[in-house]
């Protein structure tokens, strides 16, 4: 009895659905909570599409595993887990990060949250001034010219 | 259940095919980016867009990662146009420098005596104190130094061009010797603590809204001084050591106990420094000269536990710090995988102390100092 996994049904806002082991539910608290709150084998959760759900189902599956596997964290399981996150994010386009960070913080998923505004922020990084910052994240300057020389300006000093 | 949780207010579809844009992220999910950058970066992200520019004014910027800017400072020489802006070097981006905006002919005459952050503690010719930021241009005047609350003196002179120093058993001293200074400013309220001893003739602070420095009791001799979490760490030459708490309205002394400080060593001045460790326990660092090999070497000798007691009985040689690294120029230890050394190849582990050695110079040189932002 104590070896049989309890397995949860989660469905997305487009009706795909995805069962999964308890624990790996439990990798979200906004989802532990709704389980232990009512305990229906099926969850709708309106607010994400069936391909962010995948994604979220895949990175919290990974990371239930190893937690298990490791026992005492063991290094190489560590090791293991940053490769495997590091492919994870670096197969993704922005849109998905855009959407992951909001399901992560949806559903109250620390560490992927984390792991997505790192990869943002790397990318912010890698980029050389504020306008290849635009054009990497498709964002449209709402400046005027003149308030952008001000708000340049006042930053002179960090573009070198 | 479900319909009561709305973490964030934006409860808008995740992953539907028009996405929304990157400029529309909400505040706290954009700082939790924001402080995952350095600074500079930061400096640059902020002038993307108006909403980013908005939400980077609404959060104060901790990064998660720390810069070690080196300091050059302008030269007070007239060939500068007017303008005279610190350059800065970050040791992990080799080939860049920076300049920060005109900080003006006074602030290339003064002083740089401590940092806190991105803000330094300035003392110009005559001397005056003032605290402003090094980005922002932010300043704080602080008290001049004449106005002493407490029974030592400082005054001018008859001809108005000297200031003089008279202690509380009627020494007089020519000009102002600020000793030992330290300071802290919270980056959210500005409220700020300002501390340095006056000669060594007692020690002195001032707070945001006061208008004078008020003296605090039984610190003749001052030797070392280190602030730390509200906590001012006292060395005096006169063979004692005080804790005074800085928590309150007014600093109370928490602590006491005597501590054997060996002022020469034949015939040589041995230069002391207290170190606070993370756990609170209190060392002193002692620099002697070795004749017979020709070096100079540390002693470190633990002063008083976190429990609050003494070792001046026993003194306890410290011959190892464990996992924890001693920033000598800060008079602290922090754990070997923080902020400082973190991520940092043995090089740059090594660049770092050889700064700090260059930034315990600066007196001299006046060039170089380093903060920690």
């Amino acid at each position: 009895m104590e070896n049989e996994k309890k397995m949860i049904t989660l469905k997305s806002s487009d009706d795909v659905t995805f069962e999964v082991e308890e624990a790996v539910v439990l990798e979200s608290q906004f989802l532990s909570h709704l389980v232990q709150d009512c305990p229906a084998p099926e969850h709708k959760i309106k607010e994400v599409t069936g391909k962010i759900l995948s994604k979220v189902v895949e990175y919290c599956e990974k990371h239930v595993v190893v937690v298990v596997d490791g026992g005492d964290s063991s290094s190489s399981s560590g090791d293991d887990l940053k490769k495997w996150d590091d492919k994870f994010i670096k197969e993704m386009d922005l849109s998905t990060v855009y959407d992951l960070i909001a399901a992560a913080n949806y559903l109250n998923i620390q560490a992927l949250l984390d792991l997505m505004c790192q990869r943002v922020a790397d990318v912010i990084t890698a980029c050389k001034d504020h306008k290849e910052i635009r054009e990497t994240l498709g964002i449209v300057s709402d400046y005027t010219a003149e308030e952008e020389a001000e708000v340049l300006k006042e930053n002179e000093w960090a573009f070198d | 259940m479900e319909e009561n949780h709305k973490p964030n207010s934006h409860d808008h579809l995740i992953g539907k095919d028009s996405p929304e844009s990157w400029s529309d992220l909400p505040l706290d999910l954009l700082n939790s980016i924001f402080e995952r950058l350095s600074f500079v970066n930061f400096q640059r992200a902020k002038t993307v867009c108006s909403s980013w520019h908005a939400s980077s004014r609404q959060c104060v910027h901790i990064p998660k990662s720390q810069i070690h800017w080196l300091i050059l400072f302008p030269e007070d020489n007239e060939n500068n146009n007017n303008n005279y802006p610190c350059t800065l070097f970050n040791p992990e981006e080799r080939d860049k420098l920076y300049k920060t905006q005109d900080l003006g002919l006074e602030f290339a005459k003064s002083l740089c005596i401590a940092t806190y952050g991105s803000w330094l503690l300035m003392q110009t010719p005559l001397p005056n104190l003032y605290v402003v930021n090094l980005f922002t241009r932010e300043r704080i005047n602080l008290p001049s130094v004449e106005s002493q609350l407490g029974t030592a003196k400082v005054e001018r002179t008859l001809d108005g061009n000297e200031l003089r120093t008279t202690s509380p058993h009627g020494m007089v001293y020519r000009g102002v010797f600020i000793r030992t200074p330290v300071f802290w400013i919270d980056e959210r309220t500005k409220d700020y603590l300002v501390i340095w001893g006056l000669r060594d003739v007692c020690v002195v602070y001032s707070k945001k809204r006061d208008t004078a420095w008020t003296q605090l009791p039984k610190t003749s001799g001052c030797l070392d001084v280190v602030y730390k979490e509200s906590k001012l760490y006292f060395l005096s030459m006169s063979s004692y050591f005080l804790i005074f708490d800085f928590s309150g309205e007014t600093p109370q002394q928490i602590f006491q106990c005597g501590v054997i400080v060996e002022r020469q060593r034949l015939g040589l001045f041995v230069p002391t420094k207290l170190v606070v460790t993370v756990t609170g326990e209190v060392f002193k660092a002692e620099k002697w000269w070795r004749s017979r090999s020709g070096t100079w070497s540390f002693r470190v000798i633990k002063i008083c536990s976190p429990d609050g007691s003494g070792f001046l009985r026993n003194q306890q040689l410290i011959t190892s710090l464990g996992e924890e690294s001693m920033l000598l120029d800060q008079g602290i230890t922090i754990h070997r995988n923080d902020g400082f050394i973190r991520d940092c190849e043995e090089s740059i582990h090594l660049q770092f102390l050889s700064l700090l050695l260059i930034s315990r110079q600066r007196r001299q040189s006046r060039c170089t100092t380093l903060i920690v932002l």
